[in-house]
C-alpha cells in the first residue's frame, strides 16, 4: 500500500507528463475498444448459436457486378437459385443439410390497413440450423417447409415489441401476408435480430420450388452444414464439380456460374478475414505507436530522477525493486487511461454511429459490449508491459557517477534509446497513415467516380403487385400508366419513370445478347450486358445525357418494332469504331423475347452498385416491352427534399391500389450514401485514427526533442557563450528531432509499401499511388518540423548565465 | 597611451525579478588595456560574476556604456553579440564545462566552427592550442577520461584557440585541487607572458596576486583599484 502511495505522489509531483501519458494511452484504448466494437459486429453478424460445421455456400461468377457477398479468389460471390440448389442438395456428399432464405418484402394487412414489412423466405431449417430456441412458440417443423403446407411464420423480437408492444399471446394468431393469412408459430430471441438479420419482421417458410424458380434467378444466400469429418475445401471441391456439370447441362443460364464452399464468416464478405485482420493490425499499430511515445516520456521522467534512484542505490535499493517502483507508477498510468480510453470510446462509437446515420448497417450495429469491454481492459492490463518495462529497465541501471559532478551533459545510452522510441513511433506512423490514404484515396475515387445521371431532387419507391393478382402484361402496362399520370399531375413533380433497376441502388441484371447478325456461339461464348428495362422518361428524369440517336418515345411502347437504347461502354465492346444507331441486338436469356432490338439511341455510362465504379455495358429497353409485378419507380421533384413529397405519393398511389402500399422509398442521394456509407464512414474514422496517431508521434517528437534541450540546457548556454548564432542552436536542436523523423520514415516507408502491396487485393486500394506516398512523407516530415521548432526556438533564447550558472 | 581594449563607463545592472529590483552593479567604470592581467575579486554577492559576465557579452548593461575593441557592444543584437563573443572572448569556467560527447579535440574545435573557418584551419589551430597546454597526446578522448586538471587545461585550449582579443576566467582553479590549481595558473601565466589579455575573477589571493592589477568590488561598486606588488 505505501508503494501505491509512494507511486501516486510521485505522479502527483510529475502531473503535467503523467496526464499527457495518460491521455495519450487513453486516447489509442479508444481508438482500439471502437476498432474491437467493429470487429465483434462482424464476428457476430451471421447469428449464429451454433457454428460448428457450418459453412457459407455460395455461387460464384467471374463478373464483379454480380457480387452478392464481395468477391473472393478473383470471383463475385454471387446468390444462388433454386434449381441450382436443389441439385446441389441431391448430389451432395460432404454437405449434411442446405438452409438457403433471401430477403424481400409483404404487405401485412390489419383492419384493413396494408404496411409493407420486411421478410426473410427461408427454408424450415434455418432458426433450427442457426441453434436458437424460440422467446415464445415454436420454430419451424420440418413439414412447414413443404409445397402446400400450412403457412406460417416467425416473428423477430423487433416486430413483436414494436408491433405487438411486447405483448404475449401472439403465437397462435392469425396474420394477412401479401392477401394470405399466415399462422404466428413463435417469436424469436433478440439474439437471431442482428447482423444480417437486423430490421427483418417476419421468417416465412418457404418450399423449394424447382419446376417454378428460373435457374439464373440467383438471390438464394445459402448455408451448408458439413457432414462430419467432411473440410471446407472438401466440400468446395465437390460442389465446384457439381456446378460444372450444370454449366455443361445449362449453358443458357449457368455458363459462367460455380459454386465455393467458404468459412462462415465470408457470407459478409470474400475478404472479409483480410479485413478483420487488417483492422486488428490497425489496432496494434495504434497501441504500439502510444505505447513507444509513452516510453519516451516514461524514459524522460526516469533520466531526470537518474540522481534519486541512484541514492537509493547507494542505500542498498536492488535493481528489482526500481524496476518494481517504475512498473507500479506505469500500472497506476494505464488503469487511469483504460478508464478514460473506455469512456472515449464509447463516446467516440456513440458519435460514428450518429454521424454514419441509420443507413449504415456496419456502425449501426456495433455496440460498447462485455467483449469489446473486455478488451480494453485487457489492452490497459498489456500495456504497462508494454510501455513501462523498457524504460523501467533501462532506468534502473545504478550508475554512481550521478553522485558526482561531472561534465557529462545527457545519458547517452538514454537519448540512444529516446531516439530509436520516437523513430519507431514515426515509422509506425507512417505505416498507418498510408495504408489509411490508400483506403480514403479509394473511397474518394468511388465517391467522385462520374455517376452517369443527376440524383438531385429524385427519389425512388418501390411498388409490388401480388402474383395472386394474375396481373397480365397488358395490364400492368394500364396501371403503369395510371400511375404515373397520378403522379405527373402532383406539384412539385417535374418527371416519373418506371425501371426495373434503380441505379446504385439494385443489382445488375446480365444477360448474354447477340449482336446483328453475328454467329451466336455457345452461352459461354455470348457477349454479357447489364440490361434495364426503363419507362419512357427515365434518361430525362434521372438526366442521363443522350450522346446519340434519341431516348425512347411514346411509339416505342406502342406495338411497333421495339427499340432499345445502349450506353457508351456497350457500343464501344460490340459496335467498337462504328455508330450503333441502327444496328440490332438481340437478348438471348429465359423469359426475354429473342426479337431482335434497333438501336435508337446512346447514352452516357450510369455507374452500376457494388462496382467501385468499373462499369460494364447496359442496354435499355422499354418497359412496357418486359413488364414486371415489381414496379420501381423513378421521380424527379422541384423540392429541395425529395421525401417531402412521399406521403403525396403515396396517397395518389392508393387511390389506384389501395391494397398495396408502396415501400422502399429513398432519395438518389440515400440510395448513394447506402453503396459507399459504410466503407465512407470507416474511412472517415481510420483518417481520424490516423491523424492522432501523427499528433502522437508529434508530440513524441516534441517531447523528445523538448527533453534534449532541457538536459542539454547547460551545453546549449555554453555554445551560445562560445559565440553559436541563435540560428546555429535552432539547426542542432532541429537536426535532434528531425534524425528520427528520418530513420522512423525511411524504414516506415518500406515497410508501407510492402504492405500496401500485400493489402492491396483486400481493399481493392492503389498502392501504385504516388501522391499517397508523398503527401504522407510531407505531412509527417511537417508535423516533426513543427514539434521540433517550438522548442528548438526556445532553445535559442537560452539565457548562458542562468544556464552555466553552477 | 593606447586606447584601451576594454572601456566600461557608468555601467550598471539592475536585475527585475517579481517587482523586486537588484542592484548588481552601479557606477562601474574600467578600462583594461591589451596584455593586461587583471584580476576581480570581492565577497559572495558584490557582483562579480554579472561584471564578468557584461564583459563577455552575455549580458547586457542596464544603463552605461561598454567599448570593445573600439565597437561599442553595449546594445547589440542576440545574433551580433553572439558573432562578437566568438571572435573577441575566450572563457575559462570553474566547472571547465566541457561537452560531454565530444572528444578533446572537437570540445577545442567548437567556437571555431561558429565563423564558419574551414575544417584544414580548424585543425590546425587547434592541434596548436592542444600543444600549447600540452593535452595533444588526448584529443580523441573524452572528457570523462580526463582529471579535472586536465579537463581544465582543454577548457583553456578551447578559450584560446580563436584568438580572442580577451581571455576571461571564472575561478578556473575553483574545482581543483591546489597542485592542479597552481597547473592552471602557471598555463595563464605562460599565456600572459606570450601577450593574452586576462580578466580573471577569484576568490583566492594567492592566485589573484598572479594579476597584475586588482579591482575590488562590494555590494556592485569598484572600491578599490590597485596595481601588484612587485
Amino acid at each position: 500500500m505505501s508503494g501505491l502511495r509512494q507511486a501516486l505522489r510521485t505522479l502527483r509531483r510529475q502531473s503535467g507528463s503523467a496526464a499527457v501519458v495518460v491521455v495519450t494511452l487513453a486516447v489509442s484504448i479508444a481508438a482500439t475498444t471502437i476498432i474491437a466494437s467493429l470487429i465483434e459486429f462482424l464476428f457476430h453478424a451471421i447469428p449464429v448459436a451454433d457454428p460448428s460445421r457450418l459453412a457459407m455456400v455460395s455461387s460464384t461468377d467471374p463478373r464483379p457486378s454480380q457480387a452478392q457477398s464481395g468477391m473472393s479468389g478473383g470471383v463475385a460471390l454471387s446468390g444462388t437459385s433454386v434449381p441450382d440448389l436443389v441439385d446441389w442438395s441431391a448430389r451432395s456428399r460432404t454437405i449434411d443439410e442446405f438452409i438457403a432464405f433471401r430477403y424481400d418484402s409483404a404487405t401485412l394487412r390489419e383492419n384493413g390497413v396494408p404496411e409493407r414489412v420486411r421478410v426473410v423466405r427461408t427454408t424450415a431449417n434455418l432458426p433450427t440450423a442457426f441453434g436458437f430456441q424460440p422467446a415464445s412458440g415454436r420454430l419451424f417443423r420440418a413439414e412447414e417447409g413443404l409445397a402446400g403446407a400450412p403457412r406460417v411464420v416467425l416473428v423477430s423480437d423487433g416486430f413483436w415489441r414494436r408491433h405487438f408492444d411486447a405483448r404475449a399471446g401472439v403465437v397462435g394468431s392469425s396474420l394477412i401476408l401479401d392477401g394470405a393469412p399466415h399462422t404466428v408459430a413463435g417469436v424469436l430471441p433478440p439474439a437471431l435480430s442482428r447482423g444480417i438479420f437486423t430490421d427483418v419482421d417476419f421468417f416465412v417458410a418457404t418450399p423449394l420450388d424447382a419446376a417454378r424458380a428460373a435457374r439464373d434467378d440467383r438471390r438464394l444466400f445459402v448455408f451448408g452444414r458439413l457432414q462430419p469429418g467432411a473440410t471446407i475445401d472438401q466440400a468446395s471441391a465437390e460442389l465446384s464439380s457439381i456446378a460444372a456439370d450444370l454449366r455443361r447441362r445449362y449453358p443458357a443460364t449457368n455458363a459462367q456460374t460455380g459454386a465455393v464452399v467458404r468459412p462462415l464468416l465470408e457470407q459478409l464478405g470474400g475478404n472479409i478475414a483480410a479485413i478483420v485482420g487488417i483492422m486488428a493490425f490497425i489496432a496494434a499499430l495504434i497501441v504500439a505507436t502510444a505505447c513507444a511515445n509513452v516510453s519516451n516520456v516514461m524514459l524522460a521522467l526516469g533520466a531526470a530522477r537518474h540522481r534519486e534512484l541512484s541514492i537509493r542505490s547507494a542505500l542498498g535499493a536492488g535493481r528489482l525493486e526500481h524496476v518494481r517502483r517504475l512498473m507500479l507508477e506505469a500500472a497506476v498510468l494505464a488503469a487511469a487511461a483504460g478508464a478514460l480510453g473506455i469512456l472515449l470510446g464509447a463516446s467516440g462509437l456513440d458519435a460514428i454511429k450518429r454521424f454514419a446515420g441509420p443507413e449504415s448497417r456496419l456502425f449501426g450495429g456495433t455496440s460498447m459490449n462485455l467483449w469489446v469491454l473486455a478488451t480494453g481492459v485487457l489492452v490497459s492490463f498489456v500495456l504497462p508491459f508494454a510501455f513501462g518495462l523498457l524504460p523501467a529497465v533501462n532506468v534502473s541501471k545504478p550508475d554512481a557517477t550521478e553522485l558526482k559532478d561531472g561534465t557529462r551533459t545527457i545519458h547517452p545510452g538514454s537519448r540512444r534509446l529516446r531516439t530509436a522510441l520516437t523513430a519507431l513511433q514515426v515509422g509506425l506512423t507512417v505505416v498507418l497513415m498510408v495504408q489509411i490514404a490508400i483506403m480514403g484515396r479509394r473511397v474518394l475515387t468511388i465517391g467522385t467516380a462520374p455517376l452517369g445521371f443527376d440524383p438531385s431532387r429524385t427519389l425512388a419507391f418501390t411498388l409490388e403487385l401480388p402474383e395472386s393478382r394474375g396481373l397480365d402484361a397488358e395490364r400492368l402496362r394500364t396501371f403503369e400508366r395510371q400511375v404515373v399520370a397520378q403522379l405527373e399531375a402532383l406539384p412539385q413533380v417535374d418527371s416519373v419513370s418506371l425501371t426495373s433497376r434503380v441505379p446504385m441502388g439494385d443489382r445488375e441484371q446480365i444477360v448474354p445478347v447477340t449482336i446483328d447478325n453475328r454467329p451466336a456461339g455457345t452461352p459461354a461464348e455470348m457477349p454479357a450486358t447489364a440490361i434495364v428495362a426503363a419507362g419512357l422518361e427515365f434518361f430525362s428524369t434521372l438526366r442521363v445525357p443522350v450522346d446519340e440517336g434519341r431516348a425512347f418515345t411514346p411509339a416505342d411502347a406502342g406495338g411497333g418494332p421495339p427499340a432499345v437504347v445502349v450506353s457508351r461502354e456497350a457500343a464501344r465492346r460490340f459496335w467498337p469504331g462504328q455508330s450503333p444507331v441502327g444496328r440490332t441486338l438481340t437478348v438471348r436469356a429465359e423469359g426475354w423475347p429473342a426479337t431482335p432490338l434497333r438501336v435508337v439511341g446512346v447514352v452516357r455510362d450510369v455507374r452500376p452498385a457494388d462496382a467501385d465504379g468499373r462499369v460494364g455495358p447496359q442496354v435499355y429497353v422499354p418497359w412496357s416491352w418486359h413488364p414486371e409485378r415489381r414496379l420501381r419507380f423513378v421521380v424527379r421533384t422541384t423540392a429541395a427534399d425529395p421525401l417531402q413529397l412521399v406521403p403525396a405519393i403515396r396517397a395518389r398511389v392508393a387511390t389506384i391500389e389501395p391494397d398495396e402500399p408502396i415501400f422502399d422509398a429513398f432519395s438518389m442521394k440515400q440510395i448513394l450514401y447506402q453503396d459507399v456509407a459504410s466503407e465512407y464512414v470507416l474511412s472517415i474514422v481510420f483518417t481520424a485514427i490516423a491523424l492522432i496517431a501523427l499528433a502522437v508521434a508529434a508530440v513524441g517528437v516534441y517531447g523528445l526533442v523538448a527533453h534534449n534541450v532541457t538536459q542539454r540546457t547547460r551545453e546549449i548556454g555554453l555554445r551560445l557563450a562560445l559565440g553559436a548564432a541563435p540560428a546555429a542552436v535552432i539547426r542542432m536542436v532541429l537536426s535532434d528531432g528531425t534524425r528520427p523523423v528520418l530513420y522512423g520514415g525511411v524504414v516506415g516507408l518500406a515497410a508501407a509499401v510492402a504492405l500496401a502491396f500485400a493489402t492491396a487485393a483486400t481493399f481493392l486500394g492503389n498502392a501504385r499511388d504516388p501522391i499517397v506516398y508523398v503527401a504522407v512523407v510531407l505531412v509527417v516530415a511537417f508535423a516533426a518540423l513543427a514539434a521540433s521548432y517550438v522548442p528548438a526556438r526556445r532553445a535559442s533564447h537560452i539565457d548562458p548565465v542562468d544556464a552555466l550558472r553552477d | 597611451m593606447s586606447q584601451p581594449l576594454i572601456k566600461l563607463e557608468t555601467v550598471k545592472k539592475v536585475f527585475l525579478t517579481d517587482e523586486v529590483e537588484t542592484h548588481a552593479l552601479d557606477n562601474i567604470n574600467i578600462e583594461i588595456h591589451r596584455g593586461e592581467y587583471v584580476s576581480i575579486a570581492g565577497p559572495s554577492g558584490c557582483g562579480k560574476s554579472t561584471l564578468l559576465s557584461i564583459l563577455g557579452l552575455l549580458d547586457t548593461p542596464t544603463e552605461g556604456t561598454y567599448t570593445l575593441n573600439d565597437q561599442a557592444v553595449a546594445k547589440l543584437s542576440l545574433a551580433q553579440r553572439a558573432r562578437v563573443r566568438n571572435r573577441e572572448v575566450g572563457f575559462i569556467f570553474q566547472s571547465f564545462n566541457l561537452i560531454g560527447d565530444l572528444n578533446v579535440f572537437e570540445n577545442v574545435e567548437l567556437p571555431l566552427t561558429y565563423r564558419g573557418m574551414r575544417a584544414a584551419e580548424r585543425k590546425q589551430r587547434v592541434t596548436a592550442a592542444l600543444e600549447r597546454v600540452g593535452m595533444a597526446h588526448r584529443a580523441k578522448h573524452l572528457p570523462s577520461q580526463l582529471s579535472g586538471g586536465q579537463q581544465q587545461r582543454v577548457a583553456v585550449a578551447r578559450a584560446v584557440c580563436g584568438e580572442p582579443s580577451i581571455l576571461l576566467a571564472d575561478e578556473p582553479t575553483g574545482n581543483l585541487d591546489s597542485k592542479n590549481g597552481e597547473a592552471v595558473m602557471d598555463l595563464l601565466k605562460e599565456l600572459h607572458m606570450s601577450g593574452a589579455t586576462i580578466c580573471m575573477v577569484t576568490h583566492d589571493a594567492r592566485y589573484a596576486s598572479h594579476a597584475a592589477r586588482h579591482i575590488h568590488l562590494f555590494d556592485g561598486r569598484v572600491v578599490e583599484e590597485s596595481l601588484a606588488v612587485v
